[in-house]
């Protein structure tokens, strides 16, 4: 019982993701009408941390890897983790069972990585420009 | 009656195992389970059937939810700094764990759960809310994600 309602879930996710990949492979977010717009960014006019992550999946999908580089880098380098971490958290949540420990400074180190890419993405000086979208 | 994970006598009405800090839910229990133990020998981590009365710092680390994952996907896709709190809870749950605070460690993937789904909540809406005002051309749509 409670583990076919898991098998369920994962189809349920395992389908909304592949509609998602598909709507992200066949309609450019540059233009279409229906994409999500950055709410911090039309309020502030600043990038937010998450910020050309829909173009860079675009981008992804179509295999070109330095343009989705170049539309968020810190996302596109972190992806592998990120991927990785989701898998091992399904399989966990499967047997139920945790994978690696996540300590403190690791918390500590994730948030000012992100907190210092925001800062960083949003100079407008030489080296820091290629961290906008 | 059980805990479905390692096997021990629980209150009724728990609603985590205090033997392994397991959740509990209720409903996927038949009354009559607390006769048999579902599942246990599979979901005991690393296939060590703890007995009841284990001490927690000897014993497998309990396996409590860190909504790790959770709250950076959040964090990362809803644009929104109420996934931080997640991450640092969630960073709590493990720290707790390593120095056998159990009921520390709970607390904490509480409020883990509390701000990645407060986080994911706000975020849908402000994406819904963009959606809306961009389609109806209130705003100038040139702020992609």
């Amino acid at each position: 019982m409670r583990r076919n309602r898991r098998l369920i879930w994962a189809i349920v996710a395992l389908a909304l993701l592949l509609i998602g990949g598909y709507i992200l492979y066949r309609y450019d977010p540059v233009g279409s009408g229906f994409y999500p717009q950055c709410v911090f960014h039309e309020l502030t006019g600043l990038y937010c941390p998450g910020c050309g992550a829909a173009r860079a999946f675009h981008a992804l999908v179509h295999g070109e890897f330095l343009k989705a580089l170049d539309f968020n880098p810190l996302l596109v380098i972190s992806l592998p983790v990120v991927i990785t971490m989701v898998i091992l958290e399904i399989v966990g949540w499967f047997r139920n069972r945790r994978y690696g420990i996540f300590h403190m400074w690791q918390a500590v180190a994730l948030v000012a990585l992100i907190v210092v890419y925001t800062v960083l993405r949003n100079l407008p000086i030489e080296p820091f420009i290629y961290l906008a979208p | 009656m059980y805990c479905g994970q390692c096997g021990s006598r629980v209150e009724e009405g728990a609603r985590f195992c205090p033997a392994c800090g397991a959740r509990l839910d209720r409903q996927d229990r038949p009354p009559e389970g607390a006769s048999t133990l579902p599942d246990s020998p599979y979901h005991t981590s690393g296939g060590y059937q703890a007995p009841p009365e284990t001490s927690y710092g000897g014993g497998p680390t309990p396996h409590v939810k860190n909504y790790l994952v959770e709250s950076i996907l959040c964090t990362i896709c809803c644009c929104l700094p109420f996934g931080i709190p997640g991450i640092v809870f969630a960073a709590q749950v493990d720290s707790k764990l390593k120095t056998g605070d159990v009921e520390g460690a709970i607390e904490s993937s509480e409020k883990a759960k509390k701000w990645t789904l407060l986080s994911f909540v706000l975020g849908l809406i402000a994406n819904i809310i963009s959606i809306i005002l961009y389609s109806t051309g209130t705003i100038a749509g040139n702020a992609w994600f």
